[in-house]
């Protein structure tokens, strides 16, 4: 059945029929069920906005993958190579009392590109020529909690969306059993639950946590998806029973999209109990998988490679934006010793998922993000650490429409400020969007006496790190959504 | 000319005319909604592509106006540019727009011709009559315009004294509230329902008036008797119970955007919180006129009081001010200073004059006249206001902002000076303390490098070579030097260690304390920050208030005091427009589930305009001659033959009015997340309905929360109503996180009303349904002793009615499953988990507590009718 004549036919009865479908006997939810499928698009997204939505014009990518480095990694020891900040190393510094002090790992090119990568990063490296390395980020805050919901939210001070919260209301979700966006392992400090919240949006756009930053993901687990006292028979039974009461009462009210909803997503909850855990499940994958995501008892590499294989295992269960938190980048001291560990950790966790996401055709459409809510400072009296930067890092971006051994952006010769091609969070923010199909100055909700975007005011699409492809760019497709 | 569409433009015809066909009858323009579905239309579909492709040639903001047409308003659409008018309402074909669009005439946008499926949106926007909110002449007003338009809006105009509109059925209305319904009502030609069934009432006003569901004894003497007296003497005494308060003090704390902690960038512990959140419950308990109510907010601490507990009630009141998330990192003592006064503005302008000021502080408001002078006109009386949240009480850390508390109780002022000393000798004995142990410290270090040193040059050497050696020797003996430099200091910290333990162990008595504010020493204007940024001044403006808004006996605000005393008299004022509206028109919300204004924290032009302004109007100037009384307020609607209708279906009306704008029948409405919960609480028995008068957040050793301090579930999961349960910021009980409890960091006037899977999670598995469902079992178990009785009973209990006939066989057929399920499946590995319960409880309980559940996960029990 195609979508239209359907749409146009649910029209013509509004939701009159709808009720009396679910009425209609105990096949009333078979019917509703075949209903969603033929016509997903058209028909439920006036019930559910949660339903896949068309974007602005077409997209690129299709959902997200955000690899969220909590502390601000250093962008000299890992994808911003400074050959003249080693050279004079120990000098004294710009800063007073300061002296410039060198990464103390080396570079080297990687694949056709040549792209220059640190050796804490070697096996990421390997997929040199998919990334595309914004040397000139830069942020508005030197503060962890400032920088990291800016990150997310765009504002460094109030309470906004945060950018997951935005896609999903943008597009929807393409994933009937599991929420539209998750965070794997979230803070709970440094803005907490604000990183992933819809705060102003409906509610239904807030994203669904697993697990804490401060916990192994091993352990985490999705609120009151298992019943500890009912089988699944037992529990299909009382929901029969409740549904019935409230069928009941949906017969005595009609017309009434509340009580439609509520029995709609008892169905939807029922699914979830099933689909949730069985997503989490990584003992569903093969030896292989496992160790190529370094997953195996004591391996430093385990817990991020499991956040990563659970990452893949979500988007291909069609959620819309995973965002994964690895915890600690924030080195004021150490660097010797701390850097090659959190590179360890997340290295062949990420190449793993970019090699894994290319192997299954999802790279294409699925656009990874990497990054921090800062760099690093390239002086320090001691040489021993380095301090919040704000004013030039690095983050990268694979797949996703974006070009490959690229580098985009630059910082000085010491990696202290970004000089070259600027790319300010907002910028970022509005290129993804602009990935995902959406108008990052169109994509707008109104609160508070005025239209709300993630980039408030500001934002420019980098088109210069987009695969070229002019036709598709101006390619406008409507917004569905009837004033009938 | 119909031999130049081409077979793409007849596609685009054929769907339009279909699309005008489906939702003509939508967009007819007198009724409210269907004018709204137009602007809608204009805003989704008009508005973005003229800002996106026209105004860059054709607005204010053009570098170079083009052709002498403006885009960007409705008279500049209209009046059109040199060539005519380009948009003529109702009438595509002479609409120049249109054909410039379609490239007949002039090609615009020059540089490529728009998608067919947006011209054909142009064209079925200018047949529908053009709808186009943008009545201003300028995108950005100038003074005189706003004042000008300010003197025009209805909202903006103080309410107007208005006739009882007459009615046909005149046997109909209970009171002038249901004149004004039903004379509406019939202009449409509706008919509102019938009234509701007596126990669907009962449990209607129960919930709220009280947030708590009746007892099967009062559904049983209500239906034996609902008449108007009895209805009466029920909702006289909820009003008088002090349950009532913790219902209706808690819609303001939502708006107050009440909690205990900061949120913010330190989640700081504000351990006195709770003193403000017993003042509200205390002022609805009371009745307390609104207006003071208000005033007490804002200016408490400048208003006499002839006691010292009026006193402190009304510095507690001033809490309101202080309780905002605050930026505690922030490097800029003036930008977190702007910052918490734009907070504090956009609270008490949203709160109380449903107006959103805070948009005037970059620029003039671009919808409301309120120019960015009187945001900083304002701004100056809040930077004269020095904030008491108490982030230096100990034990804390230390953060740039911190600010003491104020000291309340009888003797506050005798106690609050020895405490404060000895708080400060605690600090300075401390810091005494601690600088002797570094100095210790640096003492040690020095030894162990010595004795580095001497390791080192003493290697392989024989002891004669090493008392030969004089550098080995001088090191020796600076070792030795240090040595005795230890023990001294030793010494010497034991003896400090015991005077501050000396200090410690004798605090004084402290006095209680409050979160408070109070005027500032010299309370100066404040500069308008051009832009919004805090160090970009511009001109100094005067304090005061909002300079379209002019009430009859505002005061002036005399140099030495911040002008709060004065702000609240201007807001109070019973010719302010805007106070006793928005403030009824949330109480109204409250009963009705949407307001009159369904915008309830917006009043302003972007706001919805009211659907009954004439009882709008009646109501708030009602509300003020009752003396701002808001008991009386809810007992008048209460008691309107209007809030007592039932919920039920009536598809003629429904198809001229289906968001029921008109109230022709009640809303449909789910129990918010504490009427919820305390309801589960109530019938399982354990509410403890005992009002909570202390912080209930866990001491921990730093005031604030963070990854190591949480709130477990235990601290949460208190018997207590959901009110007093401790309120941390990013720290929100699942179950009221779940079921859309307010945002403690954002104001709010109007819960979200989600429908998520994760609340049917929450009903269906969650640890505390299991267990108040298997405490209802045991109760219905032990009390009754047919399956009948107990069917019987819990339906009175959960849904304050008798079940029907099918209901009990219903009920009694899924129980017998329930028992068969676990008989037959005894000892097979698939029931396990049901065996293991078998163990621990009967086969009954387990039974009905699957019961229980489904009745407490039920819609009819989670929604009021």
């Amino acid at each position: 059945m195609k979508a239209i004549p359907f749409e146009l036919h649910m029209n013509q009865f509004n939701h009159l029929t709808r009720r009396d479908l679910l009425k209609s006997t105990s096949g009333g939810f078979g019917m509703l069920a075949l209903a969603g499928l033929c016509a997903e698009e058209s028909f439920a997204a006036k019930a559910n906005p949660l339903s896949p939505k068309r974007p602005h014009f077409a997209p690129r990518a299709k959902r997200v993958i955000f690899l969220c480095m909590r502390g601000g990694p250093s962008h000299m020891e890992t994808f911003d190579y400074k050959p003249k900040l080693n050279a004079d190393h120990g000098e004294p510094s710009k800063r007073n009392g300061q002296k410039w002090f060198g990464s103390q790992w080396g570079f080297r090119q990687y694949g056709e590109s040549g792209l220059w990568v640190s050796d804490l990063m070697q096996q990421t490296a390997k997929h040199a020529d998919d990334l595309c390395l914004l040397n000139g980020m830069h942020c508005d805050s030197p503060e962890h909690g400032a920088g990291l919901t800016q990150l997310h939210t765009g504002s460094i001070q109030f309470h906004r969306p945060s950018i997951g919260s935005w896609v999903l209301y943008g597009l929807g979700s393409q994933s009937h059993n599991l929420p539209g966006f998750v965070s794997i392992k979230p803070p709970v400090i440094l803005g907490g639950a604000r990183n992933y919240s819809s705060a102003f949006l409906p509610s239904i756009y807030q994203g669904t946590p697993i697990g804490t930053m401060s916990k192994p993901v091993k352990q985490a687990t999705v609120e009151n998806t298992t019943n500890s006292r009912l089988t699944a028979q037992a529990q299909r039974h009382q929901l029969d029973f409740l549904q019935s009461m409230n069928r009941d009462l949906l017969e005595r009210k009609q017309a009434s999209p509340k009580l439609e909803g509520v029995i709609e997503s008892f169905e939807l909850a029922f699914r979830m109990q099933s689909a949730m855990p069985e997503a989490m499940d990584l003992t569903r994958e093969t030896a292989a998988t496992l160790a190529m995501y370094g997953i195996a008892d004591k391996q430093p590499t385990q817990d991020f490679g499991r956040q990563c294989l659970l990452a893949r295992r979500l988007v291909e269960r069609g959620v819309r934006f995973v965002e994964l938190t690895h915890d600690n980048w924030d080195h004021h001291g150490g660097v010797a010793r701390l850097m090659p560990a959190r590179c360890q950790e997340v290295d062949q966790p990420i190449a793993a998922l970019l090699a894994d996401l290319k192997q299954r055709g999802l790279l294409d459409d699925t656009l990874v993000i990497w990054g921090g809510e800062f760099g690093r400072t390239p002086d320090d009296p001691r040489g021993d650490g380095r301090g919040h930067n704000n004013k030039g890092f690095t983050m990268w971006l694979a797949g996703g429409g974006v070009r490959g051994g690229m580098t985009w952006g630059k910082t000085d010769e010491y990696g202290d400020e970004a000089v070259e091609n600027r790319t300010h969070i907002h910028d970022l923010h509005a290129t993804v969007l602009h990935l995902l199909g959406l108008d990052h100055e169109r994509l707008t909700y109104r609160y508070s006496g005025r239209d709300f975007r993630l980039t408030d005011v500001y934002g420019n699409v980098v088109h210069e790190i987009i695969v070229q492809s002019w036709n598709r760019r101006l390619t406008v497709c409507e917004v569905p959504g009837s004033i009938g | 000319m119909f031999d130049r569409f081409t077979a793409l433009d007849r596609g685009v015809w054929t769907l339009l005319s279909l699309g005008l066909v489906l939702s003509g009858s939508c967009l007819a323009a007198d009724n409210p909604a269907d004018s709204r579905k137009g602007l809608e239309f204009f805003e989704s579909k008009i508005r973005p592509v003229l800002i996106a492709h026209c105004y860059k040639c054709h607005s204010e903001n053009a570098d170079e106006l083009q052709a002498g047409l403006r885009l960007d308003t409705r008279d500049g659409a209209r009046a059109g540019g040199a060539s005519g008018a380009a948009v003529v309402p109702h009438d595509p074909q002479a609409s120049l727009l249109l054909s410039a669009l379609r490239y007949d005439e002039f090609e615009m946008p020059p540089n490529r011709k728009l998608p067919e499926s947006v011209i054909a949106n142009f064209e079925k926007w200018i047949a529908i009559g053009a709808p186009d909110p943008r009545n201003r002449r300028s995108r950005t007003p100038t003074e005189s315009d706003v004042r000008e338009s300010g003197k025009r809006f209805w909202a903006f105009e103080p309410p107007r004294s208005v006739a009882i509109p007459s009615v046909e059925t005149i046997d109909w209305p209970r009171s002038e509230i249901d004149h004004f319904l039903l004379a509406r009502l019939e202009r449409e030609n509706l008919q509102p329902v019938p009234s509701a069934q007596p126990h669907t009432l009962l449990r209607r006003v129960y919930f709220d008036l009280i947030g708590l569901p009746p007892t099967p004894d009062a559904v049983e003497r209500f239906e034996a008797d609902p008449s108007d007296e009895a209805l009466e003497q029920v909702v006289d005494r909820l009003l008088a119970s002090p349950q009532f308060g913790e219902r209706w003090g808690r819609h303001w704390l939502d708006l107050a955007r009440f909690a205990e902690t900061n949120g913010g960038d330190r989640n700081v512990i504000y351990r006195h919180a709770w003193r403000y959140r017993n003042y509200v419950i205390h002022a609805f308990n009371s009745d307390k006129p609104f207006d003071q109510f208000l005033r007490e907010q804002i200016a408490g601490d400048l208003m006499p009081a002839d006691s010292y507990q009026r006193r402190d009630e009304r510095l507690i009141a001033t809490g309101f001010l202080t309780l905002g998330p605050k930026l505690f990192m922030e490097t800029e003592t003036e930008r977190f200073q702007m910052d918490v006064v734009d907070e504090q503005i956009d609270l008490i302008s949203r709160s109380m004059l449903g107006l959103t000021v805070s948009c005037a502080r970059c620029h003039d408001h671009k919808f409301d006249p309120i120019p960015t002078r009187d945001y900083y006109a304002l701004a100056g009386i809040f930077t004269s206001t020095e904030w008491m949240y108490g982030t230096a009480a100990p034990p804390g850390n230390k953060y740039g902002h911190d600010r003491p508390l104020q000291p309340i109780g009888e003797h506050a002022q005798e106690l609050a000076g020895p405490a404060e000393a000895w708080k400060k000798a605690v600090a300075d004995q401390t810091a005494i303390r601690n600088t002797a142990r570094s100095d210790r410290y640096r003492v040690v270090r020095n030894k162990s490098a010595h004795e580095n040193k001497l390791k080192m040059l003493s290697a392989g050497k024989t002891e004669a070579a090493i008392k030969a050696d004089s550098e080995i020797q001088g090191i020796l003996t600076a070792i030795e030097e240090f040595s005795v430099e230890i023990a001294e200091w030793d010494r010497k910290i034991e003896g400090l260690e015991a005077e501050l333990a000396e200090i410690v162990d004798n605090p004084p008595p402290f006095p209680d304390y409050a979160m408070a504010v109070h005027d500032a020493e010299e309370p100066v204007n404040t500069a308008i920050r051009i832009r919004g940024e805090f160090d970009r001044h511009g001109e100094v403006v005067p304090r005061g208030f909002l300079s379209n808004f002019i009430v009859g006996n505002a005061l002036s605000i005399p140099p030495g005091s911040s002008g709060r005393l004065e702000l609240v008299q201007w807001i109070t004022s019973p010719d302010h427009p805007l106070t006793a509206r928005v403030a009824v028109n949330r109480i109204w919300q409250h009963l009705f589930g949407e307001g009159l204004v369904r915008t309830v924290d917006n009043f302003g032009a972007n706001g919805e305009q009211p659907t009954h302004p004439g009882l709008l109007d009646w109501l708030a100037l009602r509300f003020q001659r009752q003396g701002w009384s808001t008991k009386q307020m809810i007992r008048e609607i209460v008691l309107s033959r209007a809030y007592q209708l039932s919920s039920d279906h009536d598809p003629r009306n429904y198809a001229v009015d289906p968001e029921n704008q008109l109230i022709w029948r009640a809303n449909h409405r789910r129990l918010e997340a504490e009427p919820l919960r305390d309801a589960i609480l109530s019938i399982s028995g354990v509410l403890d309905p005992r009002p909570i008068a202390e912080s209930t957040i866990p001491t921990f050793q730093l005031n604030e929360l963070n990854s190591r301090y949480i709130l477990t579930p235990e601290d949460l999961n208190r018997p207590w109503r959901t009110v007093y349960l401790p309120l941390a910021r990013m720290s929100l009980p699942e179950m009221l996180e779940t079921f859309d409890f307010a945002d403690p960091s954002l104001i709010v006037g109007k819960r979200q009303e989600r429908t998520m899977a994760s609340q049917q999670l929450f009903v269906m598995n969650s640890p505390f349904m299991v267990e108040h469902a298997q405490r209802v079992a045991r109760q219905l178990l032990d009390s009754y002793a047919e399956d009948d009785e107990r069917i019987e009973r819990a339906y009175l209990q959960f849904f304050a009615r008798h079940p029907t006939r099918i209901e009990v066989e219903r009920s009694c057929m899924y129980l017998d499953e329930c028992r068969q399920s676990t008989m037959a499946s005894a000892g097979s590995q698939v029931s396990r988990k049901v065996n293991d319960e078998a163990q621990h409880i009967s086969l009954e309980t387990y039974a009905w507590t699957n019961f229980c559940q489904a009745l407490f996960a039920s819609a009819e029990f989670r929604y009021l009718e």
